[in-house]
This record gives C-alpha cells, structure tokens and sequence, in this order.
C-alpha cells in the first residue's frame, strides 16, 4: 500500500511526490505511457512576473522547480527592472528535453517514489483509495493526490479538427472521469492554447532584434552559485506581428474555434491567442513575438505570442505575413485545448477535496495556468498530504507573505470565472512578498516542516549573517569627508556637516540602494554574498513602508478577519438579491472573503461591516 | 461609546421639551409586546390594528382616575421605527402633563426614560438604517440652516454616499491602470498606458477634489450668501459698491478711511438674493470706530460666499493677494497701468498665468489667456481656487466728485460679475456641503494623502513604490463608505445625538 498516489507526472504531480518523499512517506507517481515527467507541452521558460517569486518561495521550501530551471536554464531574464525591486521577476527559459531528463533523474533516484507509466482506468474509495490500471494492477493508498492538468475530458481544436486528450495526439485517462462523478467541476470548461512550432533552420535571423540571455541574472536554487550557467546560453529573438497579420486573422474570424462557437470554454485573459489580441485591441497595430528555441538540440522554436488554434491552413498564411518568418515550416501546428476544472470553492487551504477526506487536487485541474502555479499547488497537497499522513500540524501558507498564499487562497475563496494566473497585483503586500528575500519569508514555514537537509542548514548561516549585516548598516554613521567621498559624489548624496548614517543614504528616493551598498561594502572589503546583499539593501530601502501599511494593515484586518455567517446573510433583507446570490455560491466564511467576491456592492459591505 | 445597554421598554417624549404645546407626542419601544399597558388604556389595546389612530383615554390603574386624553397609534415587530413593538401617543402638550405622563409609565411598568439616541439605535440595531443613514438623521435633527437639512436628508437617501461610491470606482479604476502597467505593460502597450493613467488620474482628481471642496462649504454662508468687497484703504471698494448697486449707498471720497464701518445692501441675482457688503479699508489706525469696523470686516470676509478683492496699484502699498474669488484692478485708464501690472504680476504666483491685449490701446475690461477670453474657471473642478481677474478702465463709475444720483447702467463687466457669482452659486448650492466631522477627516486625510504621493518625484520612478501607496487609500475610502468597524463610527454619531430620541 502507497502512502500517497499522484496521478500525473508534470510539474505538480513532481513536486508532490518529491515533498512527500523527504517526509520518508511511500510516493508513487501514475502518469501515462509515452509522456515525460514534468514536461514543458506550452512555453518552455519557468519564472515570470510573479511566478518567479513563486518558483524562489518553492526552492526556500524544498520543493524541485528552480532546481530543475537552473540546470536545464538556456536564456536568463530579470523582467520589469524599470518598475521597482519589489517587481523584479527571474525568468528563465528552458532545455526542455533536459528539463524532463533532469527531473526524472532526480525523481528516479529517490528510492521512495515509484513511477507507474500505466494508464489509470478506474477509482474506488473505501477506506482507501483503490486504483485500477489498464495493464490489470490495482494500487492502494491512503492519500490520493490528482494532478491531472488538461486531461479531465481534454479535446484539442486546430480550425475544425477536434480530437479528445489533454494535449494534441495524447489521450486521456479516462479512469480518471469515474472518480470526478462526485466531485464537483465547473459549469463552463477552460481553455488555453499553444502557437505552432517551427523549424529553427527556416526563420531569418537577422531580420529580428536580438536578446541574449542576462548573465546578470541569480539562479533560482540557493546552493548553485549566484549567476553560474549550466548549459550554453542562447539568444532569443524579438519581431512584430503587422497589421497585413491583423487583416488576415480578422478575415478568418469565422475559421476560428474561439469565434465561430466551437470552443466555448473561457481562456485566460492574461494569456490570450493571437486572435484574442487582434479582436480585443484593435487599435494596436502591432504585437510583439518572441522567438525562443525550445532546446538546444531541438529542432523546434516556440513564437512567444502566437497562440492559435485557426486552422493549419490560415496559421501558414499568417507566417507568410512576418517578414522574418515569411519561409519558416511548421512542425507542429498550434491548438487549443479544453478541459474540465475542478470547483475550487470545494477544496480547503490544504487544497484537500472537503467532502472526501484524503483527496487532494493540485495544478491546472484546478482551473490554474501555468507550470509554476502547478508546482505551488503541487508542493502545497504533497506537503498537507504527508503532515496529515504523520498526524501533524497544518502548514498554511499567509498570502501576507507569499505569493503561495496568495494562489491558494484565491482559489479556494472564489468561484474561478477563467484560468488562473498570478502576477504581482495579486498580492495586497507586494513590497514584501519579493524574489530576493524569499529565505527570510519561507523561514517559517519550512523550520515548521522539520527538515533537516542541506537547505537548513544554509538557512541559519545566511539569516545568520543577515542579522548581522542589517544591524551593522543600522550603526553606521558616515563622514563626508572620508574615504567615502568619491562614493557620495557618484551616488549624489547631499553634504552635510555632520554627516549622515549608512542607513539613511539606502532610503533616499534617488538612490539605488543595492548599487550603493555594494559599492560601499566594496570600498571597506567586505565580500559577502550578493544575493544577501541585495536583500538587505532593499529591505532596508522598503522597510517604512512596509511597517507602516502593516500598521493599517492590523487594523483592517480586526475587520478583515472577522467571522461571517454566510447563510443568514444570503437570507437578509437588508442585502440586494445580487449580493445575496454571489454569497450564497462563494460561501464566504470571513469578512476578507466576502471583499474579495467580484461584484459584491460597497453598501452590501457597509452594511455587513457594521453588523459582525 | 454611550452604553446602551438597557434592552427593555423605553419611554421618551419626542418632542420639544422646553415650551408648553397644543399636542406632545410620547413614544415606548419595547422588544416584547406591549399589551401589559393595557390595564391603563380606556379602549382594548389587544384589539386594535396597526397604524390607525384611536382616540383614548389614560386611565391611572389604582386611582382609575384619568391622566389624559390622547391618541394612540400601534406600530407592532418589525413594522416600525425601533424595529420593535412600538407606541406613539399624541397628548396634551403641557410640559407638566408630559412629565406626570412619563412619570406615570416609568412607575408603573417600570418603563425607562430613554437616552439621547436610543430609539434611533435600537432601530440601527435592528437593520432598521445604516449608519450612513444614522449620521444623516444626526445632521437631520441637528441641522441649523437649511443646507444642512438638504444635506441630512441626502444622507438619508444616499446621494452623499453615491459620491463616495463614485470615488471608489475611480480610485479602483486607477488602481487597475497602474497594477495593468506593472504586470500587463506589453500587452496593452506603452502609449495606452500613459493615455489611461492620465485620463484615470484626472478623473480621480476631479471627484476627490469636488468632494474636498464640499467639506469646504460653509453651509452658513449658503444660508444667508453674502458678497464682500475687500481690498487695501481707497482702492475703489465703494465706488464699485455703489455702481454694482446702481446707487449710492456708500460715501465716497478720495480719503482713506472714508468707509470705517461695514455697509451691506441686498442685490438679487438670478432670483437668488446675496448680501452685497462693502467693507472698511483694512489698515492700522487709532480711530476707535476705524479699529471696529476692521474687526467687523475681517469677520464679515471669513463668512463670505463671494470675495472680491479691489486692487488700486496706484496706492503706495503692498497689494498682497488674499483668498479670493475674483480680482478687479481699477484705475486702468492711467497711462502707467500696465507698467504697475506687470510689476504686481510677476510678484505674485497666485495669479494664474496669462498675457494681455494690447490691442486697443489702454486696457480695457479684458480678461484674455494667450488669445481669446479666460475660460471661467470651474470652482469646483479646477482644485485649488485661482482668482479670476477683471481690470476696469477710467473711473468705475460717474467721476467720484460729482455724487451722481443718476442710476448708473450696467455695463458689460458687471454681467460678467454677476455671471461669476452666479456660477459659484448654482454649483456650490448643487452639491452639498458634507458636515459629518468624521467624512469631512477622512476625505481631507484622502486629500493630503494624494497630494503627497503624486508631488513626490522618487516615488513615481519605483511605480510599485508608489502603487503601494496610492493602494493605502483604499483603508480611508473603505472607512468613508463605511467598511470598517462600527465602534467609531457609532461613537462618533451617539455623542453627537441631542435631540434625536
């Protein structure tokens, strides 16, 4: 008998196995025949804005995606430098061959996880769960953890051609539908997309302005050397779509799934084909594309930005278009696939299914997209899975201090009208919530998990020489007239005659205080830790500001936190019928839930706020 | 926080208590039924039908000798005021009967005298109004003048609160832009970005600035408007006093100091009626009388609706540019006066900018931006208030010697007073004044909050810096529409309640 059974290998089922297994718990992985482990079918790149956060909090828990990013990584970005540190975003494009190898070579040399490429055919529950496979095995385990992406009723679309399965020329499991028939999905299915692929020795480079990987840029894992390159780095190209493209897609408005009513599913708004962009920005002339080749002895290239599921026939004639692409050939034409969601609303912070006890759902069948926010959902019910498994305490992650948080707590608080995404707006405490200090903010929970690796201990000598380094800048006052008087020039410190604390130079509006610290530590010869560093530098800039929005913070959270009764409120008479309506489907059980429903009326909140 | 904690019968006469009346009116909430007053009541309470008046007569159990003659209605759970079982007696209004009355309820039944605000909070308490409602009703009964009134009212039916909403959704709206340029930039593109951050930053100001303005209204001066005239010692305040009037009212001299006391008259504009009042020169002098009327001007300047400020840049003094509405400058037909202008111009910034016409040789009654007229400003919506300009030529009026008695024609640029005035008028008077003190802190707090943020340069270099700021707002915009916690909403309300039983 498992301890806990994944169905699905990709990046949720991973990371669930991968947690459970340092738990010492019995792990195994049931993923279909032919399919790789934590495979890359869309964009192959992990990060992002405010998924890079999420793969930084993931490696300070222990969890295998930044690992895996780093060693397969071929293009290094740090996305919206110009917005603010508290934005910075890593992302980092992928190998995806050697994405899939790396992972399952981790995977396979963890004794305690068992991989079953076999295809599910049914599910039982008794005390257990009872799985049944094609090839006649039946597996038992206690928890049951499903991460089954697109396949829950998966059909893909190219133009007119619809075939079932989660992904074009892969089936589905249909075992896994049986144990759904008590388990809630939403109404409407989802969508989400992929552009063609194409051949790399077709496309005229020169034609398009280059982007080369930022050698700059801090790998995800925290014992890989700050900015070390495992593979050789590749360029990444940028062209534009035109508006001969825009005609085009409009004229085939009608060949389109997503426009002719084929594909009714709803796809993310923050994600959207081509086509979507064309009809929903009309007065944009052009969109941007980026050409990255999926590996680097792949033959494919992956144009970041157009997703498409128009028939072959029209995606050939919008290459033709884009004068860099004008003779490129297609290897594997785009397509949209829809798919059944589970109704998250059903499931609890431990992303357990409440109505049945040790049964979890994790990654895309939860209505997410992406690979980061599958790995999130993946650590998190590989994590509760064992901690229940053990009889130990729930671990719950705070949206105050993690983008985790945040996704987890989205979902099981609101009815999902589209795919999921993160980005930074998510988070009311984006200031924090930052890639850099994500070993200060996952201390926490991970010293609660009670692990003794090597990760630990690299936690207690890094928070270690942070506290030392933060108290010492906090003591350090500065001569203008000292050896530092260079540095003041460059970084246009005002003068003064009695001086200025070290402190109060990294809160200067003008001042970058992560260029400036390191200058300084440079001048007096200390050589610490970049990474460590930047955090401080940055904490030390945000830190007013943080303390204070926690200040108000408090008091809206008396509020915030405060309990509600739902059914007596969707019964009152002082509450408009729509707002009785939202509280009665979303359920909300505290005032913060009840302020998150899209819709709900600042009168209905009013009128609540004053009566709890 | 006024405890409240009795939850039994309350009595309370609801009307005025300090004069003898024709009729009182007393009224008893209680959560259970009130028909144990039976006992006391010439006709069958337990027979009667809700809200029909019955005629009746209070009859003392022991002594059954009768108290008074009275009507009584019944408001029975949930159907009335309270939310409870409610009691309205018309009786006679002598204070002596209305206290031996209420005497006798709180003796027999042991009913207590209700506290300021009590009825009103029980009918809170039982989601009877909220506490948008609650305050509005606090300005309702408090209210002094009539603008206060239409305020309470509009309290109570949530025009105030409407305004409020409609910051909130301009305040999220620009809050989505700049999350939209933080985490969607290219998508939507750069220029988009820029167009709607400005339109929806300048939709936000607009709302927050007109609702800044309202808690600037004195509602006082809306009541009874008046008009003031003020300027430096013998700049021409009672020349135009006079020629605005159409007669002379003001004695008019080459002194200084010829008006030493504050003179006022009615004028009618657009069927609205102001006070039109001409005040002494303000300067320093051992006149006793002078000092009083300086005294009195400044008191009669503070509470203006309108102030006008008569500058004479051939006076040698400083011409410094106080709070005001509009700004005349006489004396344009000297040769000299452009000269002087410029001089006064370029020393003072509160003058919006613009450049003259030279055109028709001495200035004439010209108000002209780069080409053409100055677009009246909108009061309201341009924020802060610039004074507008209006520059006279030649005397005002007839020449000052020779007192005519003629009345004076309009001419065009008192039209254009006149249209200033009114124009302040009709949208002062629209929107409403906001007098609960704690809306009128929160929308300042917003206010200065704002002004704050988008004055500071380093913070908008780190958009998300100043994202995270601009996001605090929404704690003060919550709390303005009342999310928050109704512990100091409430305490606010209750200590102000004085006549609202």
């Amino acid at each position: 008998m498992f301890d806990i059974l994944i169905i699905g290998g990709g990046h949720a089922g991973v990371e669930a196995a991968w947690i459970a297994s340092q738990f010492n718990l019995n792990v195994g992985i049931v993923t279909l025949p032919g399919v790789g482990l934590a495979s890359t079918p869309c964009n192959p790149a992990i990060g992002g804005v405010g998924k890079g956060q999420v793969v930084k909090e993931l490696d300070a828990l222990g969890g295998l995606m930044g690992r895996l990013a780093d060693l397969a990584g071929i293009q290094y970005r740090t996305l919206n430098e110009s917005k603010g540190y508290a934005v910075h975003s890593t992302r980092v494009q992928v190998d995806k061959e050697r994405y899939t190898e790396f992972a399952e070579k981790i995977i396979s040399t963890e004794t305690r996880i068992e991989i079953i490429r076999d295809k599910l055919m049914g599910v039982a529950s008794e005390n257990c769960f009872e799985l049944s496979l094609e090839s006649g095995r039946i597996l038992e385990c206690k928890k049951l953890i499903v991460t089954a992406g697109t396949f829950l009723s998966g059909r893909t679309h190219i133009g007119s051609e619809v075939r079932t399965g989660g992904r074009y020329e892969s089936d589905n499991s249909s075992g896994a539908k049986e144990i759904f028939s008590n388990v809630k999905t939403n109404v409407k299915k989802f969508k989400t997309g992929t552009p063609p692929r194409l051949n790399r020795n077709t496309i005229n480079y020169e034609m398009m302005e280059v982007q080369p990987s930022d050698s700059n840029t801090f790998n995800f894992h925290f014992s890989h050397e700050l900015s070390k390159r495992f593979l050789k780095q590749i360029d990444c190209y940028i062209t534009w779509t035109n508006e001969e493209t825009h005609n085009l897609i409009e004229s085939s408005k009608n060949s389109s799934p997503l426009f002719n009513g084929q594909i009714m599913a709803v796809g993310p708004r923050y994600c959207p084909s081509i086509e979507d962009k064309v009809f929903r920005y009309p007065d944009r002339k052009k969109h941007h594309l980026f050409i990255e080749k999926e590996g680097l002895d792949i033959e494919t290239v992956y144009p970041n930005g157009l997703s498409t599921s128009l028939p072959k026939t029209v995606q050939e004639k919008i290459l033709k278009t884009i004068p860099a692409l004008k003779d490129s050939e297609i290897i594997n034409y785009g397509y949209a696939v829809e798919y059944d969601v589970v109704d998250t609303r059903e499931l609890d912070k431990q992303l357990e299914y409440k109505a049945i006890p040790g049964l979890y759902f994790a990654g895309q069948v939860n209505g997410t997209s992406g690979y980061e926010e599958a790995a999130a959902q993946g650590f998190v019910a590989g994590l509760s899975s064992s901690l229940s498994l053990l009889g130990r305490d729930k671990i719950t992650f705070s949206r105050r201090d993690s983008y985790i948080g945040v996704l987890i707590e989205d979902l099981v608080t609101n009815y999902r009208e589209e795919p999921y995404r993160l980005f930074t707006a998510r988070s009311e405490n984006r200031l924090f919530i930052r890639e850099d200090n994500n070993f200060s903010r996952m201390y926490k929970y991970r010293s609660e998990m009670n692990l003794k690796t090597k990760l630990d201990s690299f936690y207690e000598k890094y928070l270690l020489e942070k506290n030392v380094l933060l108290k010492a800048i906090k003591s350090k006052h500065l001569n203008f007239n000292s050896e530092f008087k260079s540095l003041f020039d460059k970084f246009k410190i005002p003068r003064n005659d009695k001086g200025i604390f070290l402190e109060e130079v990294l809160k200067m509006g003008h001042v970058d205080p992560y260029k400036f610290l390191s200058s300084f530590l440079e001048k007096v010869g200390l050589l610490l830790n970049p990474a460590l560093i930047k955090e401080v530098s940055i904490t030390i800039k945000y830190e007013g500001y943080i303390a204070r929005s926690d200040r108000e913070y408090t008091k809206v959270e008396k509020l915030d936190s405060r309990k509600i009764n739902w059914e007596e409120l969707s019964n009152s008479h002082n509450i408009s019928t729509e707002c009785r309506q939202l509280i009665s489907s979303i359920k909300p059980l505290t005032f913060s839930e009840l302020k998150n429903i899209n819709g709900i009326r600042p009168a209905t909140l009013a009128f609540i706020a004053c009566n709890i | 926080m006024i405890n409240f904690d009795h939850s039994g019968p309350i009595i309370a006469c609801s009307t005025g208590r300090k004069e003898n009346t024709a009729i009182a009116i007393l009224r008893i909430s209680s959560p259970d039924s009130l028909s144990l007053i039976n006992d006391s009541l010439s006709i069958d309470f337990n027979r009667i039908e809700d809200r029909k008046a019955y005629f009746c007569k209070i009859i003392d159990k022991s002594s059954k000798s009768i108290i008074d003659e009275v009507l009584l209605l019944s408001f029975r759970a949930p159907a009335s005021y309270t939310g409870e079982n409610l009691i309205e007696l018309h009786v006679h209004g002598n204070q002596l009967n209305i206290n031996r009355i209420l005497k006798y309820f709180c003796n027999q039944y042991n009913f207590q005298l209700a506290l300021p605000g009590e009825f009103s909070y029980r009918a809170y308490k039982n989601n009877k109004m909220d506490l948008f409602q609650l305050e509005g009703l606090e300005q309702f009964l408090n209210a002094k003048n009539t603008y206060a009134l239409t305020e309470g009212l509009s309290g109570l039916n949530g025009e105030l609160y409407n305004s409020y909403c409609q910051l909130r959704e301009s305040y999220l709206n620009l809050r989505s832009a700049i999350e939209l340029g933080i985490d969607f930039l290219d998508d939507i593109g750069e220029e988009k970005f820029d167009q709607l951050l400005k339109d929806r930053t300048q939709q936000f100001e607009r709302l927050l600035f007109s609702l800044k303005k309202r808690t600037e209204v004195d509602t006082g001066s809306l009541f009874n408007p008046s008009i003031a005239l003020i300027g430096e010692p013998n700049s021409g305040k009672s020349t135009f006093f006079n020629n605005f009037l159409s007669f002379d009212r003001s004695i008019v001299t080459n002194i200084e100091g010829t008006t030493r006391d504050l003179v006022s008259e009615s004028i009618v504009i657009n069927n609205n009626q102001f006070r039109l009042i001409d005040t002494a020169g303000i300067r320093e002098s051992k006149d006793k009388v002078e000092q009083e009327g300086v005294k009195r001007s400044f008191t009669a300047v503070k509470n203006a609706f309108f102030k006008i400020q008569v500058i004479n840049l051939f006076n040698k003094k400083t011409y410094a540019v106080s709070d005001v509405d509009l700004l005349i400058f006489t004396h344009a037909q000297q040769p000299s006066f452009l000269e002087k202008f410029k001089e006064f111009y370029s020393k003072n910034n509160k003058i919006p900018p613009f450049s003259f016409s030279e055109k028709s040789g001495p200035i004439g009654p010209v108000w002209t931006k780069e080409a053409g007229p100055i677009e009246p400003i909108d009061f309201i919506k341009s924020g802060p208030i610039e004074p507008k300009l209006l520059i006279i030529d030649g005397p005002i009026g007839p020449d000052v010697k020779s007192g005519s008695i003629e009345p004076y024609i309009k001419s065009n640029k008192f039209n254009d007073i006149e249209r200033f005035i009114e124009q302040k008028f009709n949208i002062v008077s629209k929107e409403v004044g906001i007098n609960s003190d704690r809306q009128k802190n929160l929308i300042l707090n917003i206010f200065n909050e704002w002004c704050e943020l988008s004055n500071n340069n380093y913070l908008l270099d780190d958009i998300t810096l100043f994202s995270h700021e601009f996001n605090r707002l929404s704690i003060l915009l919550d709390e303005l529409l009342g999310i928050t916690t109704p512990d100091n909403v409430l305490n606010h309300v209750f200590s102000n309640f004085c006549i609202g039983k």
